[in-house]
């Protein structure tokens, strides 16, 4: 289905009466303006594989950054919403290296460990009170722990010593600074790294107009079906007839 | 299970199933619910059996590799160690002080029983003589006497707080519970938050605002 194809969908629905209305300029508005209320009503609901598959296309999924603080407008795709932030924190291991093993009394690790040895992930084979192996060869260079957490929201009005931010519980706020005009995520404390997972703006905009692009690439059947429903509701909304608008919200109610 | 997935079990089971990064509970504040209620658990159920057995499972054990002489007192050695729980008049969560080897338990002194108070029988000729104590800056630590040149010693306990004793780690360890105790802990901590919730509208959509219950209701 192309623009142009849920345009004349979308007009055969309405009220023909009202087609004054319902001009190529006007129905872009009308689709954006379905669509974004959609969107915001599935991702209130992201807890089954439908709703992430009806958002596919604007899903940003583990989204590594390393530059702190994160300004939202200058990440990929047009962010709008953050669903999960996943920082990990480095920790410096003390040790003494001889002959294939590393020395530390209080080197705290397990077999199974993730150790970042300058840029590379070297994983530890062996762990004995005062000394530990990894799997890779050994020349210089700091080793340290990885540990990845997944950050809460901070909450604004909790201020009480259990709301402080730990690197095992780590918490995300997203804040404006007039002064440099940027939006951005903080993640306190701050992590070496994050992985971000959220939401972006439409990436093809619902065009009247269109008639090459084709909207299921991008959008499955049922999304496109519910926004439909949607522009005609707030057609209904804009027309004030009564009516009408009890019949599309009918329609609304009996296809959730 | 860890001490992040057992919190996570409690806020699922508040939630009844709704996950969100969005909470309106503090992971501390759940997690020093959690070490509290497994105290109140395991003090229970030591109290009440009369062999007074304990799980394996419970107890955590630190080696440590040297002493302190603070009192420059003849014979006295303090080791710095997290606090025990509280079982009863007689019994503390101190399992095992004693020799490295695991089988040499030092006699304790101001309790006249302990868990391994049979074993008492089995210490060495030269007894050394242990109790906790906390200093006037707020240190807590086993005091030792009977050799004040010693440097290494095991101590098995059961802690107030697990997440204290040195050598745990959080992000990787079992929290030190069996599968029977992690059941009842996980539902005495959900009753509990659920007991301070009751008699408010359930903020379904953590924005504080009880929106959806509103909806609901209408």
């Amino acid at each position: 289905m192309t623009g142009y194809n849920f345009y004349i969908t979308l007009q055969e629905k309405v009220n023909k009466e009202y087609s004054d209305y319902l001009s190529p300029v006007k129905a872009n508005r009308l689709m954006e303006d379905g669509a974004i209320r959609v969107i915001e009503d599935t991702y209130g609901k992201l807890i089954g594989m439908k709703e992430y598959e009806a958002l596919s296309s604007l899903l940003v999924i583990n989204y590594e950054i390393t530059s702190f603080p994160i300004n939202v407008n200058a990440l990929p795709n047009n962010y709008t919403v953050l669903l999960a932030a996943r920082p990990s924190y480095l920790t410096d291991i003390p040790f003494t290296y001889t002959d294939g093993k590393f020395y530390s009394d209080t080197h705290g690790l397990r077999v199974g460990d993730t150790l970042k040895l300058g840029a590379a992930n070297v994983t530890v084979t062996e762990v004995r009170p005062r000394y530990f192996k990894i799997d890779t060869a050994y020349s210089s260079g700091t080793l340290s722990l990885v540990l990845t957490t997944t950050a809460v929201s901070d909450k604004v009005n909790a201020k009480n010593v259990f709301s402080t931010p730990t690197k095992y519980s780590p918490k995300f706020s997203i804040h404006y600074n007039p002064s440099t005009d940027v939006r951005s995520i903080t993640i306190t404390p701050q992590p070496s790294t994050v992985e971000l997972d959220y939401l972006t703006r439409l990436p093809v905009a619902f065009d009247a107009n269109d008639t090459a692009t084709d909207l299921n690439t991008y959008y499955p059947d049922f999304f496109l079906t519910k926004v439909m429903d949607e522009c005609v509701k707030n057609f209904a909304i804009r027309t004030k007839d009564t009516g009408f608008y009890q019949t599309s919200r009918q329609e609304i109610v009996d296809n959730p | 299970m860890t001490i992040d997935q057992i919190r996570e079990l409690v806020r699922i089971g508040i939630s009844a199933g709704v996950e969100s990064t969005d909470s309106v509970l503090d992971d501390a504040a759940i997690e020093a619910m959690i070490n509290d209620k497994r105290a109140t658990i395991i003090s229970t159920f030591l109290s009440q059996s009369k062999a007074n057995r304990l799980s394996e499972s419970w107890v955590q054990h630190v080696y440590f590799n040297c002493g302190l002489n603070p009192y420059q007192c003849k014979d006295t050695v303090v080791f710095e160690c997290p606090r025990a729980i509280h079982i009863n008049n007689e019994l503390d969560g101190f399992v095992y002080v004693g020799n490295v080897n695991g089988i040499e338990p030092f006699t304790r002194l101001k309790t006249s029983f302990m868990n391994l108070s049979m074993l008492d029988s089995m210490s060495s000729k030269k007894r050394l003589l242990w109790y906790p104590d906390t200093d006037s800056v707020g240190n807590h630590g086993i005091v030792i006497r009977g050799n004040k040149f010693l440097e290494k010693i095991k101590i098995s306990l059961i802690a107030s707080n697990p997440m204290e004793v040195p050598s745990f780690r959080r992000d990787v360890d079992n929290y030190p519970v069996d599968a029977h105790v992690r059941d009842l802990l996980v539902d005495e901590v959900c009753n509990s938050f659920l007991k301070k919730l009751r008699g408010r509208t359930p903020d379904l959509t953590p924005d504080f605002t009880d929106t959806l219950a509103k909806k609901v209701n209408r």
